[in-house]
């Protein structure tokens, strides 16, 4: 008998965006993109403090060789010589969003030549829970959804996480990485959430997949029978964006919310990517860093559509040229999907951990035609909400810069998906609007500790001029009982009071004219 | 190609302003057919008039802010605005009352308060308010319950029209109180319910045809998901619970609940107006706070009051009361169990 995964089906929410046509269209086929000549291995491609280079220019790596570390006492991950070659350069490259940050060159020599100290295990599961963990920061394996937050640190033992989601709900439209790598290697990511349950302590593991994603869902049951592990079911949600936002999942699996101000965990849950669990169980199983992810290379703008299997650093130009290069119409370049991704200035970017999609639409698709015009409180943006927020209340306070009554209206909550923005008739550019809002918000969080700290300071400072002025009197006292009495040590005390107040005086003279 | 670096989101439905109003005109259709139908061209005169000056007034006023009046004429809303003030008003209406009433619904409601989307009060209902008051004799008249489109001249439309006074001689023939009118006037004079019933034998209930038309228009409205259903189910909800709870209590001297839902414009208000995004509560709870208070408001007047209808007061009374209702009805926001 072949054992299915039990399955869930979740309603659907009152949030959220069905885009029409559906975007799930045709499965995209899975390749791997052939090595490229260089590779442009960024520093800073997780949330925290950019590694610090372990190589120089002139040295030679091997696929998983270690050439970037985790400054001590910082949040950050490692990061890897995706394959073998000779580091040519360090320096300033371009990156998504008009930034540039630091990349590690590396021309390929071809061999692909594996680094061969992560040791190869068949039963990592038997390792002690600290190895595992540790395993995984050496790893330098983040959440590979898009928010590339450390997953080392997110799984953390006895933070009382019972249950571990493995998010495999694609979140954006056109985007079909997660489909790729579930129908391709459902087991690896199965395997790999055997390992984080074991990391995290936790007695259930849920997947999650879109009602659109048959094939992912065959593979899974097929996996899942050749595992035997009662500890997981299968989630399957309604194809709605923002359907794989972190927070949105845990609430529609467990019915818990992470609190305002919160962590993730705090609400009995994480989630995972399943590109995660997937580089964890390569990690743990093969030895093998993160160095690779699958890429979706979509949009009217590419002539032959696909995902890919990349080498992280790989040049977003590669990628358009396995995708049978752009179209005349493409009208941009964007990494990430089309509701929250980050517009690309060239090709030359590079692949990093957090980049699921390259998305080349056509002018048509492409659409921002109109002016802004004014709000007129239809709420539709409210309704699409995932985070309950009323929108249209929270533009008249940011356009009143009225900080107070942000808070009051939940903007942290806002998880910047773009809902209502692609609703509002009035075109106005909501999610750009809270953007700014919760900058104002930290710079003023900052003040405020900025503000404290200096009152703590001050505090401190007047507590120890009291305490000196206290203990000068008390002296000053001494010295009264000195003089007037017969008691010898006073005296002498007295005596040395004076001799240290004359040194103190003469030491002080060279000061005076400055 | 050059990829110019904008901001998500990149997509966007086809929704705008403009359509949406553009679809609550169309939805106005079954209601001008009946009401051109029972009413006669008047009617069609009367959009024509309020048309010219809701966009004349919308135009200049534009101009005198220093705005462009291109892009907000083609948001459709003034001329939202100028169809249910025609549809509001008499069907015989001297020009002067339609031009002040566009005057302060557009110049004085709207864009005093900065234009549309920041609109204190219903523009329409301002302007139906400002002249029901100023000029009650001109709002008084109406064709009988069950009058026809040919019965007044059109001559006689026109006279008065442009003079307010020519040609009303025979007015007594075809003109008469609207039902909810006699209604007030007969109960007033201790008729009971059964005997105001025997007396106004009508050959066709125009009343229930304009508000059957007003219906489906919403309905329809409702059906596109143009517009929350919570406003309009708050209002005929509490107002239909009133008139069954006093029905039931004493049936010979309160109109029942389909006399008190299908008459005066209950229905347009219903669909029309209370349903303004701009001026009503602004989530789903509030909405149908919003609509509850509309309908209670009304009956009351209705039943009170000095006026037959007094869903234009209900509505701006209520408008005043929208942002309290949105402080006290804002949805829980994720994460947080109760308000930030």
């Amino acid at each position: 008998m072949i054992m299915k995964l039990p399955i869930q089906i979740i309603a659907e929410p009152a949030w959220g965006v069905r885009f029409s046509p559906p975007a799930e269209a045709a499965a995209l086929p899975l390749e791997t993109l052939a090595l490229p000549e260089e590779l442009h291995v960024s520093l800073h491609q997780h949330s925290g403090v950019p590694a610090v280079p372990l190589v120089q220019p002139g040295d030679t790596v091997m696929r998983g060789q270690p050439i970037g570390g985790v400054t001590p006492g910082t949040l950050g991950a490692g990061l890897h010589a995706p394959t073998s070659g000779r580091i040519t350069a360090i320096g300033e490259r371009a990156g998504p969003g008009g930034r540039t940050s630091v990349c590690i060159t590396i021309q390929c020599d071809g061999n692909d030549r594996r680094w061969p100290y992560y040791p190869v295990r068949t039963e990592p599961l038997r390792l002690p829970t600290t190895e595992l963990r540790r395993a995984v920061i050496d790893g330098g394996i983040v959440g590979l959804g898009g928010a590339t937050f450390p997953a080392g640190v997110k799984l953390n033992r006895g933070s009382g996480v019972k249950v571990l989601i493995i998010n495999g709900a694609e979140c954006e439209p056109v985007i079909h990485c997660d489909d790729a790598l579930l129908q391709q290697e459902a087991g690896l990511v199965l395997r790999g959430a055997q390992i984080m349950l074991r990391i995290l302590e936790a007695d259930r593991c849920i997947v999650a997949i879109k009602s659109t994603m048959q094939g992912a869902h065959a593979a899974l049951d097929s996996a899942y029978a050749k595992l035997q592990d009662d500890r997981f079911s299968l989630a399957v949600v309604p194809p709605l964006y923002p359907m794989g936002g972190e927070a949105q999942l845990i609430q529609l699996l467990t019915g818990q919310e992470i609190p305002a101000g919160g962590l993730p965990w705090d609400s009995g849950a994480i989630c995972q990517n399943v590109a995660t669990a997937a580089a964890v169980a390569r990690m743990l199983y093969d030895g093998e860093p993160l160095i690779r992810r699958i890429v979706t290379v979509t949009g009217a703008g590419v002539n032959r559509p696909a995902n890919f299997e990349v080498r992280l650093g790989t040049p977003v130009a590669n990628l358009l040229q396995a995708a049978g290069g752009r179209t005349p119409d493409a009208a941009a370049l964007i990494m990430g999907g089309p509701m929250m991704g980050i517009s690309l200035a060239s090709a030359e970017i590079s692949i990093t951990k957090g980049c699921n999609c390259i998305y080349v639409p056509d002018r048509i698709s492409l659409s921002r035609p109109h002016t802004e015009q004014a709000c007129i409180r239809c709420g539709d943006c409210a309704s699409v909400c995932p985070a309950g927020l009323t929108p249209q209340l929270l533009l008249q306070a940011q356009r009143g810069a009225n900080l107070d009554r942000l808070v009051q209206l939940g903007l942290s909550a806002c998880i910047e998906c773009g809902c209502c923005d692609y609703v509002c008739p009035s075109h106005i550019a909501l999610t750009r609007s809270f953007v700014s809002g919760k900058h104002a918000l930290w710079e003023q969080a900052g003040e405020q500790r900025r503000a404290r700290n200096a009152e703590q300071r001050l505090a401190a400072r007047t507590t120890r001029q009291a305490e000196e002025t206290k203990q000068r009197e008390t002296e000053l006292a001494g010295m009264t009982t000195a003089l007037t009495g017969s008691d010898e040590k006073a005296r002498q005390a007295l005596q040395e009071l004076l001799q240290r107040s004359a040194k103190a005086d003469k030491s002080k003279t060279p000061d005076a004219g400055e | 190609m050059t990829a110019k670096p904008t901001l998500a989101p990149y997509w966007h439905s086809e929704a705008t302003v403009s359509r949406l109003m553009q679809q609550v005109l169309w939805a106005l259709v079954p209601l001008l057919l009946v009401s051109l139908a029972v009413h006669g061209p008047g009617v069609l005169l009367n959009l024509l008039l309020a048309l010219g000056f809701c966009t004349g007034f919308e135009a200049l006023t534009l101009r005198a802010r220093g705005r462009a009046a291109k892009p907000a004429l083609a948001d459709f809303s003034a001329m939202v605005t100028a169809a249910l003030l025609a549809l509001a008003l008499p069907p015989l209406l001297p020009w002067w009352v339609m031009a002040v009433a566009c005057l302060f619904a557009i110049v004085f409601a709207k864009h005093i308060y900065g234009g549309l989307g920041y609109n204190v009060f219903n523009p329409a209902m301002v302007g139906y308010v400002v002249v029901l008051v100023a000029f009650p004799q001109y709002l008084a008249i109406w064709p009988a319950p069950d009058s026809a489109w040919n019965d007044i001249p059109l001559n006689v439309t026109i006279g008065y029209l442009l003079a307010g006074t020519a040609g009303l001689e025979g007015a007594d023939a075809w003109s008469g109180p609207t039902t909810l009118d006699n209604v007030k006037i007969q109960l007033q004079q201790m008729r009971t319910m059964d005997e105001i019933r025997a007396m106004s034998e009508f050959t066709r209930n125009n009343w229930l045809w304009l508000n059957l038309a007003a219906l489906a228009g919403g309905l329809w409205l409702l059906r596109q998901r143009l517009i929350p259903w919570h406003a309009s189910a708050g209002m005929l909800g509490s107002l239909g619970v009133l008139y069954f709870l006093f029905y039931a209590w004493s049936p010979a001297t309160n109109p029942s609940p389909l006399l008190g839902l299908f008459s005066g414009g209950t229905m347009l208000a219903a669909f029309f107006i209370v349903t303004d995004p701009v001026s009503g509560a602004t989530s789903p709870r509030g909405r149908v706070l919003f609509g509850a208070g509309v309908g209670i408001l009304c009956f009351a007047m209705r039943k009170w009051g000095a006026y037959p209808d007094g869903i234009a007061f209900a509505i701006l009374i209520m408008n005043m009361a929208a942002p309290l209702i949105d402080r006290y009805t804002l949805p829980r926001v994720y994460g947080y169990r109760n308000r930030p």
